[in-house]
């Protein structure tokens, strides 16, 4: 029992800022996914052929490759990409920005080329699956609510604004929700861009422990902390479906 | 032949008014085809300040997609729509469009209400927003067309914790508040339980007594009958009959309308 302590004791630091970066990188690419599945859902469904190639051909082409090749893209691919065409060394731009803002405590330094990307990685593969949501939920609000909407006068931008987002982003909360708490999962895979999140130091940690028992308490430590993450994101929509219930169409 | 009997009710209008004001909504030779199917053939419609116009006919004749293209909900395929002197076309910008839909107030058979918005809200959502009227202003009005309807006490309420009578009530409380020229309805009372049906009606056919110009589609040969001041029969896209209702129901002389007036006035 005493080992047990005193390993969690001394892992704590480290634990708790893997921890941190584990949550960082979920926020920045949950930000990074919205901010482009939400026009990229509002252009499947537009009505200039362009635009709705365009958001089709990124979330087929996202939802159709796996995660893990997206990142090796991302880190190996679009970085030598920028450094060889625009001589943008992201290694040095993002620093220099994350320094100018006081924000760089999290990473190592030289390290951030592989946080920007995999941040990026993240958010773009989340964008395409939110996309989806935000088209279901646009498409879920009945068009005669539009179309009375129409006969009062309202132009198209309010008609959105007034009548069918409220309603969609009332319907995509689940769905959303969802996505976010497989998003806070999927972090894990960002250790292959050597990003020293939760689930790499757990590994780290178990690798130099002999005791099966010590060992398991780590791996356990570790399934607890993305469980409260999830299970918070979980309550926290449900209470807004609660709070919101009464504005569905077919609600009694 | 429709269409030389409308042009001599048109003609026969209100005395004061010059000839092309006396119309609020004139709708001629209208054509509109859905693919290859010509759901309304030369329709030639006026209708008279403060004149309430029933239309009636058997289901697919075209009396729906007639209303919508009153307001532009259905872009016709060809024909003339002029509304208060305003004359409607597919090259309208879409604020030009705005402007002449805000003076038509519409009730549809589903209601068509804002589920996430209380009953005040969705009377004063376009007062507020496309008329600019202040919100203390808007909800006044809304609160008194509320009363008007019988919903006063309702006017916190969403939409899902009324009955369809009272949604109906509503829709068309939120038609009256951006105060139109004209009100259009849409089979009003089609969605509705036997019961329920009279409540809305009564408001109708207030609405008709105070003199407002009413269009309404309606299988409530009840309400065509009593209230309307015009009756006006559609069958396959045409315009085949039309006259005061006591015509129209009484001799009516189309076969077709015979054939229809006799299905739905004796079921059994």
């Amino acid at each position: 029992m005493g080992a047990l302590v005193n390993a969690l004791v001394s892992a704590f630091p480290a634990l708790l800022g893997a921890t941190e970066l584990t949550i960082a990188c979920a926020v920045v690419a949950a930000l990074i996914a919205l901010a482009l599945g939400i026009p990229a859902g509002f252009g499947r469904v537009s009505r200039a052929p362009l635009v709705r190639s365009l958001s089709t051909f990124y979330v087929e082409t996202i939802r159709g490759t796996p995660l893990l090749l997206q990142l090796f893209v991302w880190y190996y691919g679009v970085s030598i990409v920028l450094l060889t065409l625009f001589n943008l060394d992201i290694d040095t731009t993002v620093y220099q920005v994350l320094t100018a803002l006081n924000s760089n405590s999290f990473f190592p330094t030289g390290g951030v080329s592989s946080f920007f990307f995999a941040v990026v990685g993240l958010g773009f593969n989340y964008g395409a699956y939110m996309a989806e949501v935000v088209r279901a939920g646009i498409q879920a609000v009945d068009p005669g609510e539009v179309e009375a909407a129409h006969s009062l006068g309202l132009s198209q931008f309010q008609t959105s604004r007034l009548v069918v987002l409220p309603q969609a982003l009332r319907l995509m909360i689940p769905p959303l929700t969802n996505n976010l708490i497989t998003l806070v999962q999927d972090t894990s895979f960002l250790q292959v861009l050597g990003i020293a999140e939760l689930s790499l130091v757990t590994y780290g940690f178990t690798t130099a422990i002999s005791s099966p028992s010590i060992r398991w308490t780590f791996y356990g430590v570790a399934l607890l902390e993305y469980f409260v993450i999830c299970y918070a994101l979980a309550l926290v929509s449900q209470w807004y479906e609660r709070r919101t219930a009464h504005t569905l169409a077919g609600a009694h | 032949m429709a269409s030389a009997e409308s042009q001599a009710a048109a003609s026969g209008g209100v005395a004061s008014a010059a000839a092309p004001s006396s119309l609020m909504i004139d709708v001629r030779g209208l054509n509109k085809f859905f693919g290859d199917r010509h759901v309304l053939v030369d329709i030639d419609f006026p209708v008279k300040r403060g004149e309430c116009v029933a239309v009636i006919g058997p289901s697919g004749s075209g009396k729906s997609t007639l209303i919508r293209c009153v307001n532009y909900l259905e872009t016709p395929t060809s024909g003339a729509i002029t509304i208060d002197g305003k004359s409607l076309h597919a090259r309208l910008s879409a604020a030009e469009l705005s402007q002449v839909r805000r003076e038509l107030g519409m009730v549809f058979y589903n209601f068509n209400l804002f589920p996430h918005k209380t009953v005040l809200e969705n009377v004063t959502l376009a007062p507020i927003h496309v008329r600019r009227m202040a919100r203390t202003q808007a909800e006044e009005v809304a609160r008194s067309l509320l009363a008007k309807v019988g919903l006063a006490d309702k006017a916190d309420a969403y939409p899902s914790q009324l009955s369809g009578g009272q949604k109906q009530r509503v829709a068309i409380a939120r038609a009256l508040a951006m105060n139109p020229k004209a009100l259009l309805f849409d089979e009003p009372t089609s969605a509705l339980d036997p019961e329920l049906v009279s409540e809305v009606l009564k408001v109708m056919r207030a609405l008709a007594e105070e003199g407002r110009t009413m269009v309404v589609v309606t299988h409530e040969m009840g309400f065509a009958r009593s209230v309307a001041d015009r009756v006006v029969f559609l069958d396959h896209g045409r315009i085949v009959e039309q006259g005061n209702p006591e015509e129209v129901f009484g001799q009516p002389k189309n076969e077709r309308t015979r054939a229809f007036l006799d299905r739905v006035l004796n079921p059994l």
